[in-house]
C-alpha cells in the first residue's frame, strides 16, 4: 500500500510541474491575445528567465525580426501573475542604436504598450528582461496596427 | 471495501492518463523519422542562428498589409491553385508549397475572402500532415472561423502562431531543412505577389521600394540553403536565389540614423521614428526580379 502511496505522490508531483511549466507558454499567450485588440498579430516569444544570481549578469532573451517602413507595429507583454518578474523589452535597429525601452527608469514605470511607425526597414533586436533581474515569465507580442 | 474502491478507482485515473500520455508520445515518436536530406552530424549551422535567419523573414502578413494599406486590389489569379496539390509528391514539394499556400491562406484572409480560404486551410493542413507536423494548427477551430470575415484577426493569431511553433518545433527535431524550405516558400510567393500585383501610380514607388528592401532577406535565405546546396533538390532552388542576387545587386539601399522622439499617450508609448532609408532601383531592375521570381515560383508550384 505504501508503495502505492509512493508512486502516486511522485506522479501527481510530475504532473502538477508540468502543468505549472506549460502556463508559461501557450496559455498565457492566449489571455495576451486579447489585447492585440485592433491590430494582426505578427509574432510571439515565450520568455523565462530565472533570479539573477549575485554577481552574475543580467539574464535576458533576444529575438530578431524585420519590421518595414510603413508599417505602424504594436508591441506589448503579459506576465505571469504567479511570478514576481515584471517584463521590460528594448529594441534596437540593426546599426544597434537604442530606439525604444518599456520602463522609464526615471519613474520606476512601465508602459504597457509601444506603438512604433517604422521609417526604417531592417532588421531589429526586441530583447526581453525581468525588472531588478526577478524571476520571471511572460510573452512579448509584436503586431502590426490596423 | 470503501479504500480499496476508491485505490482502485485513482489507479485507473492514473493508468487512462498514463496510456494517453503514451500515445501523445508515440505520435511525436513518428513525427521524428521524417529526416529526408541531410542528418545531424552534417549540419554546420547552428540552431540558434537558423531560428534567428528564419526570423528575419518578413512574415506574409507584412506584405498583404503592405499592398492592402497601398490601395492594391486583390486577385485571385496570383495564388497557386489549390488543385495543384495533387503534383506535390516530395516533401521538398510539400515543405515548399506549405509556405506558398500558408502566404495565400494570410493574402486571402487580409483582404476578407475567408470564405475562399477554406480550400486552402484544407491543403495547408494536408500538406503539414504529410510532413508530420498538423499537431501546431487547429483546423477544426480555423474552419469555424473562417465561415465569417469578423474572425480574420483570431484566423491570423491561430495561423501565425502554428506556423512560428512549427517552425521551431522543426529546428528543434534536427529537421531545419524542412523549417527553411517552409520559409523559402513562403518568401517566394510574397514576393510574386509584390512583383505581380497592379500599381497605380500613387503606390507604384512605395511597393517597389519594399521590393528593393528584400534584398537582405535573399541574402539570410541564401545563407540558409547554403547548408544543403548539395542536396538533389536543393541544388537548383540555390542556384536560381543567386542568379536572383545577382539582379539584386544594382539595388542601392542607404540608412540614416537620427534618434527617436517619444510621445505617451493614454499608456500609450508611441515611437517617432526619425530615421530613414532610401532604396534606388530601377523599372528595369524590378522588372527583372519578377521575371525571375515568377520561372522560380513556377518550378515551385508545378
Amino acid at each position: 500500500m505504501k508503495k502505492h502511496y509512493i508512486f502516486l505522490s511522485l506522479f501527481f508531483l510530475f504532473a502538477f510541474s508540468g502543468m505549472s511549466f506549460s502556463q508559461c507558454g501557450e496559455p498565457l499567450l492566449n489571455v495576451c491575445h486579447e489585447k492585440i485588440e485592433n491590430a494582426r498579430f505578427l509574432r510571439s516569444w515565450p520568455i523565462q528567465l530565472p533570479k539573477q544570481a549575485r554577481g552574475e549578469t543580467l539574464p535576458q532573451v533576444s529575438f530578431k525580426m524585420p519590421l518595414t517602413s510603413g508599417n505602424t507595429y504594436k508591441i506589448f507583454a503579459c506576465n505571469d501573475a504567479d511570478l514576481p518578474g515584471k517584463v521590460i523589452i528594448s529594441i534596437r535597429n540593426q546599426n544597434d542604436d537604442l530606439v525604444v525601452t518599456s520602463f522609464v527608469i526615471e519613474q520606476a514605470r512601465h508602459i504597457p504598450v509601444i506603438m512604433f511607425p517604422v521609417a526604417m526597414s531592417g532588421i531589429y533586436t526586441f530583447s526581453f528582461y525581468f525588472e531588478n533581474g526577478e524571476e520571471g515569465c511572460a510573452v512579448g507580442v509584436v503586431a502590426i496596427a490596423e | 471495501m470503501k479504500k480499496k474502491t476508491k485505490l482502485s478507482l485513482i489507479l485507473a485515473i492514473v493508468a487512462g492518463l498514463m496510456i494517453s500520455g503514451c500515445q501523445y508520445n508515440k505520435r511525436q515518436e513518428a513525427t521524428d523519422l521524417l529526416y529526408d536530406t541531410k542528418k545531424e552530424g552534417e549540419l554546420f549551422l547552428h540552431m540558434d542562428m537558423v531560428k534567428e535567419m528564419i526570423s528575419s523573414v518578413p512574415n506574409p502578413v507584412e506584405i498583404s498589409s503592405l499592398l492592402q494599406k497601398a490601395g492594391v486590389v486583390y486577385s485571385q489569379d496570383l495564388l497557386n491553385p489549390a488543385g495543384n496539390i495533387d503534383n506535390y509528391n516530395t516533401n521538398f514539394q510539400r515543405a515548399l508549397n506549405l509556405g506558398v499556400y500558408g502566404t495565400n491562406l494570410v493574402y486571402m484572409n487580409i483582404y476578407d475572402r475567408t470564405l475562399s480560404t477554406l480550400r486552402y486551410l484544407s491543403n495547408v493542413r494536408d500538406l503539414a500532415s504529410d510532413l508530420r507536423i498538423e499537431q501546431f494548427f487547429d483546423y477544426k477551430t480555423l474552419n469555424r472561423l473562417s465561415e465569417s470575415s469578423r474572425n480574420i484577426d483570431s484566423v491570423l493569431f491561430i495561423t501565425n502562431t502554428g506556423f512560428d511553433n512549427m517552425t521551431r518545433y522543426l529546428i528543434e527535431q534536427d529537421r531545419s531543412n524542412i523549417a527553411i524550405l517552409i520559409s523559402a516558400g513562403t518568401w517566394i510567393e510574397s514576393l510574386y505577389i509584390a512583383t505581380h500585383v497592379e500599381t497605380i501610380p500613387g503606390n507604384k514607388d512605395y511597393i517597389n521600394m519594399r521590393i528593393g528592401e528584400q534584398k537582405k532577406v535573399l541574402d539570410n535565405l541564401l545563407l540558409l540553403l547554403h547548408a544543403y546546396r548539395e542536396e538533389p533538390n536543393f541544388n537548383w532552388l540555390y542556384d536560381a536565389l543567386m542568379d536572383l542576387k545577382m539582379i539584386y545587386e544594382d539595388v542601392k539601399i542607404s540608412y540614416v540614423y537620427a534618434e527617436p522622439t517619444m510621445q505617451e499617450l493614454n499608456g500609450v508609448l508611441i515611437v517617432i521614428d526619425n530615421s530613414q532609408s532610401e532604396v534606388i532601383i530601377s523599372d528595369n531592375t524590378i522588372e527583372k526580379i519578377a521575371n525571375k521570381i515568377a520561372e522560380i515560383r513556377t518550378r515551385i508550384i508545378g
